[in-house]
């Protein structure tokens, strides 16, 4: 399905050595948003005008001699989640319907100074609450590889640009518009697996940097101990350009590691050789048979090139879920409290100032999001805090322990970044616990400011053929050995 | 700061058993170039809404980050007071996101985000009385 769109490292080279232009290839991906946005819903804002001009001007700059950055003229879109100077960011909520952020986010400044176009605002999750794309105000993604089914979310909208696949995870938007060629690549924002649980049900590559690699400047914040910015690509290594652009330490985020990116993009044909792979002793119950399956493929293939397989456990891997419902709600709650009516967003207006707080909060947030700030404010209120609050943050070191020893005799684990392949939309919106669970194996990794990545690995053997993607977990910085298992995987696929 | 329970002219006042400590909360306006967690001008008198950015408008997506001189003030009161710095990781941060027309009844609501950050000094005397002493600068929008 991939293989019609072209990498970002080729446009960029074709752009290069004069083979196309900026503006042709934004007219191509254009052409396919015209094609099959209505149906898919990647898109939240479409910038077609200033990406045109951006393009152009690419393009001028670069008949002249001048170099544009490593990025010139390739087509990005972006999760509507981050902030773009003048242009709405709604992290499709009603509440912040129209708002335009006069400031742009770290992470957009830094891509349009390494020459990227930005095509447009992907769909997501409301404010990133979710795993399939449905719970946006404007209405869900669709996956662009099986219209009937979710791209995952949040960002699933920043996958289906990318795959014209169908998003899952709360990034559904930028999932699907990867998948579905919107977007050469997209940027989206992973607070429990939300660009990699899309990445894998559209069929592309999502990256989870490790917590403080890409600065949060600018990226509306959900949980702020757990969100992080990565990308979404069509391969490997375009991921690791993507994140030698987008990483590196922001004076503007207090949390950003003060050090530059490692180098990604030179490791890649290193090999896996010597390399020691962790395989969970104990799978958790609910994993469909095909993404069993195509996990053992992944182990086998990396065995075969020279990597060892080792077995690891991680004990406290089944009270990662109910911890991460405890502290991304009590983090969100505090986060929304300011869409208070006042300053930017929506207003109701109202008898008096506090029913206005109500009237508007009531009538901006959707159902998911006032379930997670009434969970997180209870877990935070006085005498439940030491209960519920203080014991996930228990529960976040147990995994960290458990991570620092299994990372004692492994490089990295790999297990499916989500138990199922994309489902059907409307399966799971009926009960949300069932949707929780579509997370399991990413919140870890968010849990412990870890790093980790979906590679696509084939797809479901049966009724359906769906992709399955496989997630390669690393230490915190492990990035530099991530990316030698992805390509490796890649090559293997 | 406090009395030894021992102080005869406070056995007429407190019951028996009681020991009076009084801790003081001191509010210090720091002279320092930007706000406490902004790069706005830490600069009054000025037209309203002129030393804003982002952070201090608590625009969405926009983040704290702490001015290194006021920690470095707060630093050498602590110091001056004879207090104990606790170098490693005892200092916290609280945003307060509050509605204030909620918080403060009696207050017109005013539209200011404001930020405050407390940092403990545990003063080692000879009762381990707790002294506090807390820097606070508000973001306000030209107040």
């Amino acid at each position: 399905m991939t293989s019609e769109f072209v990498s970002v490292v080729d446009i960029v080279g074709s752009i290069r050595g004069g083979k196309t232009t900026a503006s042709d290839v934004l007219e191509q991906h254009l052409a396919r948003i015209d094609k099959r946005e209505t149906e898919i819903h990647a898109f939240n804002h479409i910038m077609a005008e200033s990406a045109r001009a951006n393009a152009a001007s690419i393009d001028a700059d670069l008949k002249a001699g001048n170099d544009r950055g490593p990025l010139a003229g390739v087509p990005i879109a972006l999760k509507d989640n981050m902030c773009t100077r003048g242009v709405p960011t709604t992290c499709s909520s009603k509440i912040l319907e129209g708002w335009k952020p006069p400031y742009d986010a770290t992470v957009v400044t830094r891509l349009q100074q390494a020459g990227a176009v930005i095509v447009g605002k992907t769909n997501l999750d409301e404010f990133a609450m979710g795993s399939s794309t449905e719970n946006s105000a404007f209405g869900p993604t669709r996956n662009p590889l099986d219209t009937s089914r979710v791209p995952g979310g949040s960002s699933g909208g920043s996958a289906a640009a990318v795959a014209a696949g169908f998003p899952g995870g709360s990034s559904g938007g930028s999932a699907a518009a990867v998948a579905a060629g919107f977007a050469a690549a997209s940027l989206g924002s992973d607070t429990g697996g939300s660009i990699r649980q899309p990445a894998a049900l559209c069929g592309v590559v999502g990256v989870k940097p490790t917590y403080g690699m890409v600065s949060r400047q600018g990226l509306v914040a959900f949980a702020s101990s757990l969100d992080q910015i990565g990308p979404f690509t069509h391969t490997v290594a375009d991921a690791a350009l993507l994140m030698e652009v987008i990483g590196g330490h922001d004076p503007l985020d207090s949390t950003s590691l003060d050090q530059p990116v490692p180098s990604l993009t030179a490791v890649l044909g290193q090999g896996v050789k010597g390399m020691r792979i962790g395989r969970l002793a104990d799978m958790p119950d609910g994993c469909e048979p095909e993404v069993l399956a195509r996990l053992d493929a992944a182990f086998d293939a990396l065995k075969a090139a020279g990597a060892t397989i080792v077995d690891i456990a991680l004990p406290s891997l089944s009270y990662c879920l109910t911890a991460y419902y405890l502290v991304a709600p009590a983090e969100a709650s505090s986060n929304l409290a300011r869409y208070d009516g006042v300053r930017y967003g929506l207003r109701v207006e109202s008898a008096d100032l506090i029913s206005m707080y109500g009237a508007t909060r009531a009538a901006g947030f959707g159902a998911e999001v006032k379930r997670r700030i009434m969970l997180g404010t209870y877990a935070l209120s006085a005498g439940y805090y030491d209960a519920y609050y203080g014991k996930a943050l228990k529960v976040r070191r147990l995994i960290a322990n458990d991570f620092a020893a299994a990372y004692q005799s492994c490089d990295v684990i790999l297990t499916p970044t989500s138990p199922t392949v994309a489902f059907p939309i409307g399966e799971k919106t009926s009960d949300p616990l069932t949707m929780y669970l579509c997370d399991i194996f990413t919140i870890p990794t968010n849990l412990a400011g870890h790093a980790a990545m979906s590679v696509p690995f084939g797809t479901g053997a049966h009724s359906h053929s769906m992709p399955v993607g496989v997630q390669i977990l690393a230490p915190a910085l492990g990035e530099p050995t991530m990316f030698r298992v992805a390509a490796e995987l890649e090559r293997a696929s | 700061m406090s009395n030894a329970s021992s102080a005869p002219s406070h056995a007429t006042v407190l019951p028996n058993g009681w020991e009076m400590v009084i801790g003081l909360e001191v509010h210090v306006e720091l002279d320092t170039k930007t706000k406490l967690f902004s790069a706005s001008p830490n600069h009054f008198g000025d037209e309203p809404n002129t030393n804003i950015d982002p952070v201090t408008l608590g625009l969405p997506g926009a983040l704290p980050v702490i001015n290194r001189r006021a920690v470095e003030l707060a630093i050498r009161l602590g110091l001056a007071l004879n207090c104990t710095v606790q170098a490693s990781q005892s200092s916290t941060d609280v945003r307060l996101s509050l509605q204030y027309a909620l918080a403060l009844r009696s207050i017109a609501p005013c539209r200011r985000a404001r930020f405050t950050a407390k940092t403990t000094f545990t003063k080692t005397s000879r009762r381990h009385i707790k002294s506090r002493s807390t820097t606070n600068q508000s973001t306000s929008m030209g107040s």
